[in-house]
């Protein structure tokens, strides 16, 4: 599949870390839309149906694995692969235990974040 | 069919003699001619066939012949001539000239038996010859019978003997066995001596005669058949009407008696009785007893009478008899045989047949012999065959089939004669006929029965109660026996009240009740005599009833027994005695034949009684002290006792005791030392006390020395007193004054005298004296610490005799003591003004001094820490850690070093550090622990913050860093393929730094979890192999200069925090690289070893020198190269690994050799 075709979306309260995420996944060629806040995530998604969801752990206003259990309870969206990252000690438990397909902890290298979207991409339900 | 020993030419008179052997061929080769017999062919018929006899025989012979008695013998015998003797010479020689130096003793037998006299026999006769080159004493035994010739008288003397040396040597001595004779009529004699002064017991024959005319009124059996009369012959009759022949002797004795009422008693009274149909001489030890009448007159006479003729004619007839036992025995002879041991065939001599009672010419087998032995002893003779087969030696004695009453008794002796296989080819011996010599021993012991019964009724006491006015007449003996003198007049009453009260109802009673119903009256009991000792009588009476048949009188003898009972009770006490011994006693005979063995020698030597009675005693004796058992035996034998000997034997495992021996000769009644007895005792203990003594002294008497002690002993009676030259240096005394008692007391300080005083009166009752004293030395007038220890020694009544004892100067101690109260002291002081806790413990552990700041900071009292302990103010929660480290420290003598909570007064509590420091001595053993404790709840506090701001502020951190690094690699990725290198360079630098950074921050994180506990692992199982390629893999990114060679082992499944694992991989690689400046490899190993695996990193580093090796995983510990170039990181890396590690229960470890590099490994369980 062309990166082009893969549509990301990223949910981090930082303007910085989300920025950077949206210029790492551009450069790489994805398609990519960010979002700040938690806010009426569910209905988000479902219109935006991203192929991948990058979300911090620690959302202002919102817990990210709580989040992280709507979408994944959600069956419209639930499908939709989600890779969680945190700074957080022992997150990756947590976020694994909310539902998260894959886990990322800060800070990482780029190129573990790139193959661990693509990973999720290619092994995600093929949706006919 | 010609012999082919036999040579052609020898005539028909010559092959007479053609027996095989070296004799026959002498002869055959011999020149008679020139002899006085002349040649063989004109040798009379008799001559050559009593010579074909000898050569053909094989028992010795010899034969004189003619008038000039020639020499001729056979092979048998010639081994008598010896070597270098006579032989071959004498063969065809005269008698005279072949014998010169024994011809004086044979000549006459020669004479006597050519003369026509009888044969002639001798036994063990010692006639010396010349052979071997000397004068030899030999014994014969020989016997001379004439060969008579053509004319019928006697040409010729045949000579059979035998060679008796070795036997009188080896068997007995001739003088031996004389001595044995008279011993054993010694022993005959002496028994009999006994005998004579003994009246012979029962039949005791008893009379009552009446009147001048001594008519008989009654008599008892036993007298009528003494007399040898009926009752109806001579009752009613006057004595000497009926037994006329004893008038002469006994009327005078009777008449006195009722003359003057003095009783007559003799012993051995010879009268001529004419009983059993003649006049025989009888022998009788009487006593003749007055009768008195109410009125004193003497009515008639009692006859007390035993017959002792059979004792007195045996002691008469003894020297007849002995000397013919001695000729019986001397004259006994000797019957020969020899047996063929290969072909069980036996010759043997006439004699040989008459004493197995054999005719002359019967020719029995060996076995016809043997079974004319009794059946229990052919068992005794196959044994002593057995035996002598290996011995050498055959003897025995046994009892032969006879048709005699008496049982007839031989003794064979023999010798066996080997091969030059040492085989044993044949037996030579003789046997005799010792029949007499038995009865002899019989005799002896049958006498020694007789005098056992005579012992009893010696010296009879004779008694007559009249049963209806009890009147009792007795003989003085029977004062005697009852412990009164002669001039005492007894009652009946007064007799019985001397009876042992046991005895009156039980023994006396008794026997007058049966007396009753049988006439016969008998009874052992106990008198007590006046002297209040107690003796046995034994009576023996008979009941007379009247014609109603109601008992009127009785009669009887009474006898003192006591020495027979108490040696029968000393008998059986000596037998239990023995047998409860502790120590062993045995009994043996003189040849050393164990004949008794009680528990105690069981005990001891192991072996039961039935395993040694019969056995020789030479079965305990170590081989190499043989030598003294003979000894032993020697002294004993000749009378003496040997007392505490000690010694070793043998137990029955083989081992050795030590014992303390004492043997006594055993003897006979006769004082014959028949054996002995060996009292044993085990001294195994009693050695090790004693060299355990020898050792306690030794090491006493060191001990004073080393501990520079004074001894003193002072007698109480005489105020002396003594003392050790160290005694008089402590109190520094001159010794050359030899101070006395009181001068010695004057150097004692004044203040201490009365105390001193009071300890010494103390000591007399307790004992034990102990004190301290000071004394002020008179030269220097210091004061001098003594410490005084003594025991009291006192009399069988309680008095003090002595007292012993030591002084040591414990100045020094006394002043540490006081220098160590002082400090002390001043310890308190100091500790109770600090505000901190301070404490001390003993070294158990036990606390024993806390410092006012305790009892002000928890409020407590001293009375209730005493009681509740300290542990009442640590929290709850931290008291078992609390008790678990203070314990691991008393017991490890290591520091103690403990963060706990103590409740304040207030009830708050708050943290404490305690540390515990142990206090030695200069021999580095622990005295104390002195403790304090620091309030450290501030600090405690501000860490906690601080962990948890490090918490924080990691995240915190980690935030900007990811941006950071993001945006890095982004354009880290833009430019990759741009030629901008100072760029590109710049952004790897960066990219590289902010991994330090995080690797910085993530230990900073770690390390505020390990402190404060929160550091989680989180298992799962995983591949080493794949973790540890990964992080390789990882490395490699970062780290491209460097080579990363990874050896892999097997591949294994662990289970584990993968991620904190692979932290501890990251820091060992990390290290590796950092302090390797010089060089780019890095080896990476897994291995399974045991139970663990392991992964190892291998760098060539600066490497840790030894020192270092054991601080680099602690805390904030950095390694510092050579040029004091510090290298970058907090040096928390190694810290966290190894906790990292035994949290997994592994064991991380490193070797490492400056300027060669380091190896980094950590070792993780295997899942079992």
């Amino acid at each position: 599949m062309n990166n082009q075709n893969v549509h990301v979306l990223i949910i981090d309260d930082n303007e910085d870390i989300l920025f950077m995420l949206r210029s790492m996944f551009q450069f790489k060629g994805y398609q990519v839309t960010v979002k700040e806040n938690a806010d009426d995530i569910e209905n988000f998604i479902m219109g935006l149906s991203p192929d991948i969801i990058l979300m911090d752990m620690l959302l202002s206003g919102a817990n990210g694995s709580e989040l992280c259990k709507q979408i994944k309870s959600n069956m419209d969206i639930a499908s939709i692969p989600v890779v969680m990252i945190s700074a957080m000690p022992h997150a990756d438990k947590i976020c694994l235990e909310a539902g998260a397909d894959y886990f990322v902890s800060k800070p990482f290298e780029m190129d573990k974040m790139i193959s661990t979207v693509a990973g999720a991409v290619e092994n995600r339900n093929p949706v006919i | 069919m010609l012999d082919p020993h036999t040579p052609p030419y020898l005539s028909k008179k010559r092959s007479l003699l053609s027996a095989r052997g070296e004799m026959s061929e002498l002869m055959a080769s011999k020149d008679w001619s020139k002899t006085l017999l002349g040649d063989i062919d004109l040798w009379p018929q008799s001559l050559l066939t009593a010579t074909s006899i000898i050569l053909n025989s094989k028992f010795p012979m010899f034969i004189f012949w003619g008038r000039e008695q020639i020499c001729l013998y056979n092979d048998a015998y010639r081994p008598s001539l010896g070597i270098n003797g006579k032989h071959p010479n004498i063969l065809g020689m005269p008698g005279e000239k072949a014998w010169p130096d024994i011809w004086h003793i044979i000549k006459p037998m020669l004479d006597g038996v050519m003369a026509g006299g009888e044969a002639t026999w001798n036994e063990d006769q010692l006639i010396p010859i010349y052979r071997n080159g000397e004068l030899e004493d030999v014994y014969w035994t020989f016997s001379y019978s004439p060969i008579n010739d053509e004319s019928g008288k006697p040409g010729g003397v045949f000579v059979t003997c035998m060679e008796t040396t070795e036997k009188v040597f080896m068997l007995h001595n001739k003088d031996e066995k004389e001595n044995e004779l008279n011993t054993l009529i010694r022993k005959l004699e002496k028994s009999e001596e006994k005998f004579r002064n003994t009246v012979k017991q029962a039949p005791t024959g008893i009379a009552f005669f009446r009147g001048k005319d001594f008519v008989l009124e009654m008599a008892n059996k036993n007298y009528l058949q003494l007399i040898d009369k009926e009752e109806s012959a001579v009752v009613g009759k006057p004595m000497f009407e009926f037994v006329p022949e004893v008038e002469e002797i006994v009327r005078p004795l009777i008449e006195n008696v009722l003359l003057t009422g003095i009783p007559y008693t003799d012993d051995e009274l010879k009268v001529v009785l004419n009983r059993y149909g003649k006049a025989e001489e009888a022998y009788f030890n009487l006593v003749y007893q007055p009768f008195f009448e109410a009125d004193g007159r003497v009515s008639g006479v009692m006859v007390v009478a035993n017959e002792v003729t059979a004792s007195v004619k045996s002691k008469l007839g003894l020297k007849v008899n002995e000397e013919k036992l001695r000729l019986a025995i001397e004259g006994t002879s000797l019957g020969t045989f020899e047996i063929d041991l290969l072909t069980n065939a036996i010759e043997y001599s006439d004699r040989y047949l008459e004493i197995y009672g054999f005719q002359p010419h019967e020719q029995p087998t060996r076995q016809e012999v043997i079974d004319r032995l009794y059946e229990e002893d052919k068992v005794i003779r196959l044994h002593s065959f057995e035996e002598a087969l290996v011995s050498g030696m055959l003897e025995y004695e046994a009892r032969v089939i006879s048709t005699d009453t008496i049982t007839k008794w031989i003794r064979v002796r023999g010798k066996i004669i080997y091969d030059n296989d040492n085989k044993p080819i044949k037996v030579l011996g003789t046997v005799i006929d010792i029949t007499k010599e038995k009865n002899t021993l019989r005799l002896i012991e049958e006498s020694e029965v007789r005098l056992r019964l005579a012992l009893e009724g010696t010296r009879l006491a004779t008694w007559d109660l009249d049963l209806q006015t009890r009147n009792i007449l007795y003989s003085p003996r029977l004062l005697e026996i009852f412990g009164h003198d002669k001039t005492k007049i007894l009652t009946h009453q007064e007799m019985r009240n001397q009876v042992h009260p046991d005895d009156i109802h039980a023994v006396v009673e008794k026997a007058f009740a049966e007396a009753e119903e049988t006439g016969m009256y008998y009874y052992e009991a106990r008198i007590i005599k006046p002297d209040k000792t107690i003796s046995w009588i034994k009576t023996h009476g008979n009941m007379i009833f009247d014609n109603n048949k109601v008992p009127v009188r009785m009669i009887g003898t009474l006898s003192d027994i006591t020495e027979s009972k108490t040696i029968e009770e000393s008998m059986a006490k000596m037998a239990a005695i023995v047998q409860s011994s502790g120590d062993a006693i045995i009994g043996k005979t003189t040849q050393g034949i164990i004949t008794s063995w009680n528990d105690a020698a069981e005990n001891i030597f192991g072996y039961a009684a039935e395993e040694m009675i019969g056995q020789s005693i030479y079965k305990l004796i170590p081989e190499d002290r043989v030598d003294e058992e003979l000894l032993i035996m020697g002294k004993i034998k000749s009378g003496e006792r040997l007392k505490h000997f000690e010694t070793k034997r043998l137990r029955k495992d083989k081992t050795l005791i030590d014992l303390s021996i004492t043997v006594s000769p055993i003897k006979d009644s006769n004082n014959n030392i028949i054996g002995a007895s060996k009292i044993a005792r085990d001294i195994t203990s009693q050695k090790k006390t004693e060299k355990l003594i020898t050792e306690n002294q030794y090491r006493l008497n060191t001990a004073i020395e080393a501990a520079e002690m004074g001894t003193w002993e002072l007698d109480m009676v005489t105020d002396e007193v003594q003392y050790s030259q160290r005694y008089l240096e402590i109190l520094e005394l001159d010794p050359s004054r030899h101070p006395t008692h009181d001068e010695i007391i004057t150097v004692i300080y004044p203040d201490d005298l009365p105390l001193r005083n009071k300890m010494i009166k103390e000591a007399m009752e307790k004992g034990t004296l102990e004190m301290e004293l000071r004394i002020i030395t008179m030269q220097t007038k210091s004061i001098k610490w003594v410490k005084s220890r003594a025991k009291v020694f006192y009399d069988t009544n309680g008095k003090p005799l002595k007292m012993m004892g030591i002084i040591l100067d414990i100045t020094a101690e006394k002043m540490k003591a006081e220098e160590l109260r002082t400090r002390e002291e001043k310890f308190r002081l100091l500790a109770n003004s600090m505000p901190q806790l301070v404490w001390t413990s003993d070294t158990e552990g036990n606390l024993n001094y806390f410092n006012q700041s305790v009892y002000s900071y928890s409020g407590i009292t001293k009375k209730q820490m005493e009681e509740k302990g300290w542990i009442q103010i640590v929290h709850p929660e931290d008291r078992d850690e609390n008790i678990k480290k203070w314990m691991q420290s008393v017991k490890t003598g290591k520091d103690f070093l403990f963060e706990h909570r103590f409740r304040k007064h207030n009830g708050e509590f708050r943290w404490q550090l305690s540390r515990a420091i142990p206090q030695k001595d200069p021999n580095g053993n622990i005295q104390m622990w002195v403790g304090t404790s620091t309030d450290i709840h501030e600090i405690k506090e501000s860490e906690q913050q601080k962990d948890l701001f490090i918490s924080m502020a990691s995240h915190e951190l980690k935030t900007p860093i990811t941006s950071i690094k993001g945006y890095v690699q982004i354009l880290l990725s833009m430019h990759n393929d741009s030629n901008d290198t100072f760029l590109k360079n710049s952004l790897f630098t960066v990219n590289k730094q902010i991994g330090v950074l995080t690797n910085l921050i993530g230990d900073l994180l770690d390390m505020s979890k390990i402190k404060s506990g929160s550091l989680q692992l989180n298992r799962e199982a995983f591949n080493l192999n794949s973790m540890v390629k990964e992080i390789i893999t990882d490395m490699e990114h970062t780290e491209p200069k460097h080579d990363f060679i990874f050896n892999a082992g097997k591949d294994v499944e662990l289970s584990g925090d993968k991620e904190r694992i692979g932290q501890v991989l990251i820091n060992f690689l990390t290290n590796a690289i950092k302090y390797s400046p010089n060089s780019n490899i890095i080896n990476i190993n897994s291995t399974i070893e045991d139970d663990y695996a392991i992964v190892s990193v291998a760098d060539k580093g600066i490497g840790i020198n030894k020192a270092d090796q054991q601080k680099i995983f602690d805390r904030f510990y950095r390694v510092e190269g050579k040029d004091e170039k510090t290298f970058p990181g907090f040096g928390i890396g190694l810290f966290i690994a190894s906790e990292i590690i035994q949290r997994h229960k592994g064991k991380i470890k490193v070797e490492s050799e400056p300027g060669k590099g380091s190896i980094f490994s950590f070792l993780l369980p295997l899942e079992k």
